[in-house]
C-alpha cells in the first residue's frame, strides 16, 4: 500500500476532558445532580442537561457547552451533539434576547401568518433566521403552536401573542425593547425547573443560600 | 444470564416461503431465512450488531399459525431484521407486495444518492448497487436536482466521508457506539439533513475506525489508503491471518499486480467476528516496504555483496564446518521472531537442535524468560463471554490486544460479564469496568500480594485450603501485605482493593488476562507466579471458562512456545531433559539432540558478548528493537563473529549482519499461525514473492538437506504433517483437516 | 484449325475485357502516398477523447478493463487536485495502457465507458517491430489538445 492520495488536511483532535473549561454554575451542578436521580442512567438526563447548558451558556449551545454536558454525563461528545442538533429548540447559533417565533402552519397561514412574518422582516430589517444587529431579536418560523383559534400567533419566550396585527406587533416590540428580560434564557430555566420537583427546587435554593 | 458457551437453544417451528424448518427461538427472521436460501436484501442489519430496522429494505410478509390451522397474516409487511422467530411464524419473502415495496424503498434511497458509481471505491462490491440491480426499479421518477454535500471529506488519516452517498443506515454510528464503544460518530441534524459525523468535525480517532469502511453499505465511508487504488475486478482476494498481534484475526488480502492494496476482515465467529483493528487493516504494510531485502547478501567490509542462495548456504556450511571442529553446537544460537509461521518455527528449532546440535534457541525478548511454571492453558474467545468476571491485569487491552478488547466489551455489554482492570494509566477498559485499579507503575507485585492477602482473609478457610494446599504458607509469606501496606506501595485505595477482592471472591469464575506490564516486569517471574497463585486460590485453575492467560504480543509467539522455540522445551512442551521425549524426536529426525537445556535470549546475548556464541542465527526477529534492553542486543550483535539475519526487510538488527537472507512476509507464502488462544489458523499465498525471497521454513529445510542429507519437506503442508505426527496437540491442524476457522490445539 | 476463329477472336475478346477494365476507375491506391477513406464506423485503434475545454473524458473508472474479454486494458487511477486537474470530478486515469497485441477490437470497452472517453477510431496502421511498442500508453491514446485558433477568436 502506498501513501494516501488525498493530501492530508489534518482534522483537529477532539478535546481531551482535562482541557475542557467547565462553566456550569454551582446552582447548575446542583440541579444536574438532582436530575440525575430521576433516571436509571446518565444518558437519560441529556435533554434537561442541555436545557441547563443552554441557560448557563447564555441562550445557545456552543461546542464548549456540548462538550461540558457530555463530560458531566459521561457520554461521547458526538452523541450529545447529535441530540442537541436534532431538537430545534436548542439553539446552535447565537440568538437575540427575544426569539420571535411566528407560526406559519395552516390556520395561521390562512389568517395571515406570512403577512406578519413579512411585516416583522421589514420592521426589523432582518431576514428569517437572522438576529438584529443590536442583538435583541431573532426571527424564526415555527410549526403549529396549538393556538389555532387565535391565529395568527407568535411566541416570544413563553409568552403567546395572539390575533396579531401590525399595530399589536409595534406595541409588543416597543414593550420588549423596554424590558430587561432575556426570554431565551428564561425559557431554558423554566424548562429546567419543570423537570425538578418542588422539594428539589427548595433544597437547591436552601443549599445555595447557605453557602 | 444465558451463558452462550453452554446454553442449549430451544427450537421452534416456522415456515418460510412454504418451507417448514426448525430454528432456535428468538433467532431473527432475516437470519432464519438464510437457512432456506431465501434472499432478503438488507442495508442496516448487521449480524454482529443489534438490529434497528432503519432502512426498511428487509420487509417481508408475516403471519402466525392459529390453533385451528389457519394462518393469520399481519396486515402490513414487517421488517425481518427486528422480528424474532416464535412458534408458528409463517413468512413470505417474494410476494408481489414485497417486490413492490423493495422497489419503492430503493427508489426512495436513490433519490439523493449520487450516481457516481464509476468513480466510487465501493462500485462493484456495493450492497446498494447489488440490491438495486436485483430488486430496484430500472429508472427513477425523480428528475429534480439532487442534494449536494462535501465529497471525500477526510475524517481521519484512514477514513474519508462522502456525505452525498450516505443512506443513513446508521451502521457506522451503531458500530462506534455498540462495538468499539467510543461513540465518536453520531447522526447530526434531522430529517433530510441527517448526517453521520464526529463532534464538531474533529478527527475520528477510534482504534477500530477501519471497520466502518467495511460495514458501510454504500461508498459513504471509504478508505483513504485504498482510494482509487483498484476496482473489485482488478484485484485477487486471498484468505490470510493478521500478523500485527497475537489475536489471530482472519483477513482477506486483496492484491493487484503482486501488491497488497488492502486488507478486509474475514468473518470468523470464533475470533474476530467481522472486525479488525486499524493496526491490522492499515498499518500492515511491511511487505511492500522500500527496504525489502531482495536477495542473499554477504558483508564485505562496509559493502553488501549479492550472493546466490547456493553460495549463501555454502557460506553457512563453511562457518559451521570450522566451528564444529572447535566448539561445536555450544557456539551456535538462534533467535526467532514472532511473525514466523508454525512450520518455520518448527523447522528452525529442528535445524538448530538436529543439525547445529544446540539448544540455544529462544523467541522471548521480554524480561520474562525463565522456565515456564506450568504449560499455559489458554482460554478462548468464547470463554470471555462464559466467564463471570474478566480480570485485565497490567495490559492496555485495547492497544495490546484489540480483538480481545472488543470481545471483552461485548461480553460485558451483552452477557453482563463483570470486568476489573488493573493498569497504571488511563485505558479504554475503564469505560465499562466495574473497578479500575490504577496502581503506581512497577508495583504490580505489591498489588497482587495485597490482593492475595485480602482474598485469603475473605475466602472461607476450607475453600482456600482446598484450592491451594499451601495456603497457610502463603498466608505466612504475605503476612505484611495488608491493604494499608498495599495502598502505601501501589497507591490503590484500601476500599477499592477490598471491593475488588470481594468481587473476585464472589465471582463463580474468573478469567485473567495478563499483559505486557506483567510479562515485561523487572520481577516478571514473581509477578507471574503470584498470578498463578491467584488463579489457583480462586479455583479457576480447574474451570473451563476461567483461568490465567499470559497474553503474547507477537503474532505467533504462542506458536513459538508450542513448537519448542525455547531453550528448555521441545515441541509440545516436552522438556529437553526428558530422555523419552528426546528419543521420540531423535528417532523422527534421525539425529541426536543435545540433552542439556540451552540459553535463553539474555543468556545468548551475554554469551555473544563473551565470545562463547560465535554464530547467531536471527530469523525474523529484531532484537535491537524488540529486546527490553536494546543496547545489550546491539553490543552482543556487534561482538558476535558471524550473524545470520533472515528477514523481510532491513531491520535495525540486519545492519549488524554478516549474512542477509531474504524471506517472504506472510502474504507471499502459506502456512499457519497460532493465536493467543492456541488456535491454529491457515493463511495462503496472496501474491508471488518479491525478488529471490523464500519462505522461512523453506530456507531451513534447504539447510537441513545440505547438512543432514535427508529428504526435506516440499511444502508447508508436509511440515505440518510432520509436526502433527510428533506433537499430539497438533493432530487437528493437518492442512486437510484444518477448517476455515482454524482449530484449537488439543 | 482456323487461326482467326480459334486464336485471334478469343484473345481479342479477352483483351477487350481487359481493356474495358483498364479504362474503368481504379479501386486500389498507391498506399503509402495515398490513403483510402475509412468507413464512418470503422473500429481500429482506440482513442481517448477530451471535452471541448481540453479536460480528459476518462475518469479512470476501470470499467473498460472490467468489460474487456481479453483483459488487455490496465488502468491506474489517481485523484485530481485543483492545481493539477486532468478531468472533471475527483478521479482521473494516471496510467492507461492497452496491449494492442491482445486486443481483439471488439469495442466492448467503448460500450462500457460511462463518459464516452474511449472510442475505437480509424487508425489502422498498427504494425510495428517490437512487442513493447504495442503497449499503447495514455499519451499515445489521448486525443491531442484542441489547438486554439487565435485568428478566428480575434475575428469574433
Amino acid at each position: 500500500m502506498q501513501e494516501p492520495i488525498i493530501r492530508i488536511t489534518e482534522r483537529p483532535k477532539p478535546p481531551q476532558p482535562e482541557t475542557l473549561t467547565l462553566r456550569f454554575s454551582e446552582r447548575a451542578v446542583k440541579e444536574l445532580d438532582a436530575l440525575l436521580t430521576h433516571y436509571p442512567d446518565k444518558k437519560s438526563a441529556m435533554l434537561p442537561a442541555l436545557w441547563i447548558a443552554q441557560r448557563e451558556y447564555g441562550g445557545h449551545l456552543t461546542a464548549d457547552a456540548i462538550a461540558e454536558v457530555a463530560y458531566r454525563l459521561q457520554r461521547s461528545y458526538a452523541e450529545v451533539e447529535g441530540v442537541a442538533t436534532f431538537y430545534t429548540m436548542y439553539n446552535k447559533t447565537p440568538v437575540g434576547k427575544y426569539m420571535l417565533e411566528v407560526c406559519t402552519n395552516l390556520s395561521c397561514m390562512l389568517c395571515g401568518g406570512y403577512r406578519i412574518l413579512e411585516y416583522l422582516q421589514q420592521k426589523l430589517g432582518i431576514r428569517l433566521g437572522e438576529t438584529t444587529p443590536d442583538g435583541l431579536f431573532t426571527l424564526t418560523e415555527v410549526e403549529c403552536l396549538n393556538n389555532c383559534g387565535d391565529a395568527p400567533v407568535m411566541q416570544v419566550g413563553d409568552i403567546y401573542c395572539r390575533r396579531l396585527t401590525p399595530e399589536k406587533i409595534d406595541a409588543l416590540l416597543e414593550q420588549l425593547r423596554q424590558s430587561e428580560e432575556h426570554t431565551v434564557v428564561q425559557l431554558a430555566d423554566a424548562e429546567v425547573q419543570l423537570h425538578l420537583s418542588a422539594q428539589e427546587r427548595e433544597r437547591i435554593q436552601q443549599s445555595l443560600s447557605q453557602s | 444470564m444465558p451463558k452462550p458457551k453452554h446454553a442449549e437453544p430451544k427450537l421452534v417451528n416456522i415456515e418460510i416461503n412454504g418451507v417448514p424448518l426448525q430454528v432456535p427461538e428468538g433467532e431473527l427472521l432475516v437470519e432464519a431465512a438464510k437457512r432456506v436460501q431465501a434472499d432478503i436484501p438488507i442495508f442496516c442489519y448487521h449480524k454482529y450488531m443489534a438490529p434497528v430496522g432503519m432502512c426498511r429494505m428487509c420487509l417481508v410478509e408475516v403471519g402466525y399459525k392459529q390453533p385451528d390451522g389457519s394462518v393469520r397474516k399481519m396486515p402490513k409487511p414487517q421488517a425481518s431484521c427486528t422480528l424474532p422467530c416464535t412458534e408458528g411464524l409463517v413468512a413470505w419473502t417474494e410476494t408481489e407486495q414485497i417486490i413492490k415495496d423493495r422497489r419503492a424503498v430503493l427508489e426512495f434511497l436513490l433519490i439523493n444518492h449520487p450516481l457516481d458509481c464509476p468513480i466510487c471505491d465501493r462500485g462493484g462490491e456495493c450492497p446498494l448497487q447489488n440490491n438495486t440491480q436485483f430488486y430496484g426499479p430500472s429508472t427513477s421518477r425523480y428528475i429534480e436536482i439532487k442534494r449536494h454535500l462535501p465529497k471525500a471529506f477526510p475524517l481521519s488519516k484512514y477514513v474519508a466521508l462522502d456525505l452525498e452517498r450516505c443512506i443513513q443506515c446508521g451502521r457506522c454510528v451503531r458500530f462506534t457506539e455498540e462495538v468499539s464503544g467510543d461513540a465518536q460518530l453520531a447522526f447530526l441534524f434531522r430529517g433530510a439533513q441527517t448526517q453521520p459525523h464526529t463532534f464538531q468535525l474533529t478527527e475520528f480517532t477510534s482504534r477500530f475506525s477501519g471497520n466502518v469502511i467495511e460495514i458501510c453499505p454504500v461508498g459513504a465511508l471509504t478508505s483513504r489508503a485504498y482510494r482509487f487504488r483498484a476496482r473489485p475486478w482488478d484485484i485477487t482476494t486471498q484468505k490470510t491471518v493478521c500478523t500485527m498481534c497475537s489475536n489471530g484475526c482472519t483477513l482477506y488480502a486483496d492484491s493487484r499486480s503482486g501488491k497488497v492494496v488492502r486488507f478486509n476482515a474475514r468473518e470468523n465467529p470464533e475470533v474476530n467476528e467481522t472486525w479488525t483493528c486499524d493496526r491490522g487493516k492499515f498499518e500492515q504494510t511491511y511487505m511492500h516496504a522500500p527496504d525489502r531485502i531482495l536477495q542473499p547478501m554477504a558483508r564485505r567490509g562496509k559493502e553488501w555483496e549479492p550472493l546466490s542462495w547456493g553460495d549463501a548456504y555454502e557460506l553457512i556450511l563453511q562457518r559451521w564446518g570450522a566451528l564444529s571442529q572447535q566448539a561445536g553446537g555450544r557456539a551456535v544460537a538462534g533467535l526467532a521472531g514472532h511473525r514466523l509461521s508454525n512450520e518455520s518455527l518448527y523447522m528452525l528449532q529442528k535445524l538448530l537442535r538436529g543439525a547445529f546440535q544446540t539448544n540455544h534457541i529462544d523467541h522471548r525478548f521480554t524480561r520474562y524468560q525463565g522456565a515456564l511454571i506450568e504449560p499455559p492453558v489458554q482460554n478462548e474467545y468464547r470463554d470471555l463471554e462464559a466467564a463471570s468476571l474478566v480480570f485485565v491485569f497490567g495490559s492496555d487491552l485495547a492497544d495490546e490486544q484489540p480483538m480481545v478488547f472488543l470481545r471483552t466489551r461485548k461480553a460485558n455489554r451483552r452477557y453482563g460479564v463483570a470486568c476489573i482492570v488493573a493498569y497504571p494509566l488511563e485505558n479504554a477498559v475503564e469505560e465499562f469496568a466495574a473497578h479500575s485499579l490504577r496502581y503506581r507503575a512497577g508495583s504490580e507485585d505489591a498489588l497482587l500480594k495485597g490482593l492475595l492477602y485480602t482474598l485469603l482473609d475473605m475466602l472461607p478457610a476450607e475453600q482456600a485450603q482446598a484450592n491451594l494446599p499451601d495456603a497457610a504458607w502463603l498466608r505466612a509469606r504475605l503476612a505484611d501485605c495488608t491493604p494499608a501496606w498495599t495502598q502505601d506501595q501501589t497507591g490503590v485505595p484500601t476500599e477499592t482493593l477490598l471491593a475488588v477482592a470481594r468481587q473476585i471472591a464472589d465471582a463463580p469464575s474468573m478469567l485473567i488476562l495478563a499483559g505486557e506490564k506483567a510479562c515485561d516486569h523487572p520481577r516478571a517471574e514473581e509477578v507471574i507466579e503470584l498470578l498463578h497463585t491467584l488463579n489457583r486460590l480462586t479455583g479457576n485453575q480447574a474451570r473451563e471458562e476461567g483461568g490465567l492467560n499470559l497474553m503474547p504480543t507477537g503474532a505467533n509467539q504462542q506458536g513459538a512456545l508450542e513448537l519448542g522455540v525455547a531453550p528448555h522445551l521441545l515441541p509440545g512442551y516436552a522438556p529437553v531433559g526428558d530422555a523419552a521425549a528426546r528419543e521420540r524426536f531423535e528417532q523422527a529426525w534421525r539425529v541426536p539432540i543435545p540433552r542439556e537445556a540451552g540459553l535463553s535470549t539474555d543468556g545468548i546475548l551475554q554469551a555473544c558478548l563473551q565470545g562463547e556464541v560465535q554464530m547467531l542465527y536471527v530469523a525474523g526477529a529484531d532484537p535491537v528493537r524488540e529486546h527490553y534492553e536494546p543496547s545489550l542486543a546491539e553490543r552482543a550483535l556487534r561482538a558476535c563473529e558471524f550473524v545470520i539475519v533472515q528477514d523481510v526487510r532491513m531491520t535495525e538488527t540486519a545492519r549488524y549482519a554478516d549474512l542477509l537472507l531474504p524471506t517472504c512476509p506472510f502474504t507471499e507464502y502459506e502456512g499457519t499461525f497460532t493465536s493467543w488462544e492456541r488456535r491454529v489458523q491457515r493463511f495462503w499465498q496472496a501474491h508471488p514473492p518479491q525478488g529471490e525471497a523464500k519462505a522461512d521454513w523453506q530456507v531451513f529445510a534447504e539447510l537441513w538437506l545440505r547438512m543432514q542429507r535427508q529428504a526435506p519437506p516440499f511444502n508447508a503442508g508436509e511440515v505440518m504433517r510432520e509436526i502433527a505426527a510428533l506433537v499430539p496437540a497438533f493432530e487437528p491442524c493437518r492442512y486437510d483437516a484444518l477448517g476455515e476457522y482454524g482449530a484449537r490445539l488439543g | 484449325m482456323n487461326i482467326i476463329r480459334d486464336v485471334i477472336k478469343p484473345i481479342s475478346k479477352g483483351l477487350t475485357i481487359t481493356m474495358r477494365h483498364f479504362l474503368e476507375p481504379k479501386d486500389t491506391v498507391s498506399y503509402p502516398e495515398q490513403r483510402k477513406e475509412q468507413f464512418a464506423r470503422t473500429r481500429w485503434r482506440h482513442v481517448l477523447l477530451r471535452y471541448e475545454n481540453g479536460l480528459e473524458r476518462c475518469i479512470g473508472c476501470s470499467l473498460c478493463a472490467g468489460a474487456c474479454p481479453v483483459r488487455c486494458i490496465y488502468v491506474e487511477a489517481a485523484e485530481n487536485t485543483d492545481e493539477e486537474r486532468y478531468s472533471p470530478g475527483e478521479r482521473y486515469a494516471k496510467r492507461y495502457e492497452i496491449n494492442l497485441l491482445r486486443c481483439i477490437y471488439c469495442g466492448y470497452c467503448q460500450d462500457a465507458c460511462p463518459t464516452g472517453a474511449i472510442v475505437l477510431r480509424e487508425d489502422y496502421e498498427l504494425a510495428d517491430y517490437t512487442r513493447e511498442s504495442f503497449i499503447a500508453t495514455k499519451e499515445m491514446l489521448l486525443e491531442p489538445l484542441p489547438v486554439r485558433d487565435e485568428v478566428a477568436e480575434a475575428v469574433k
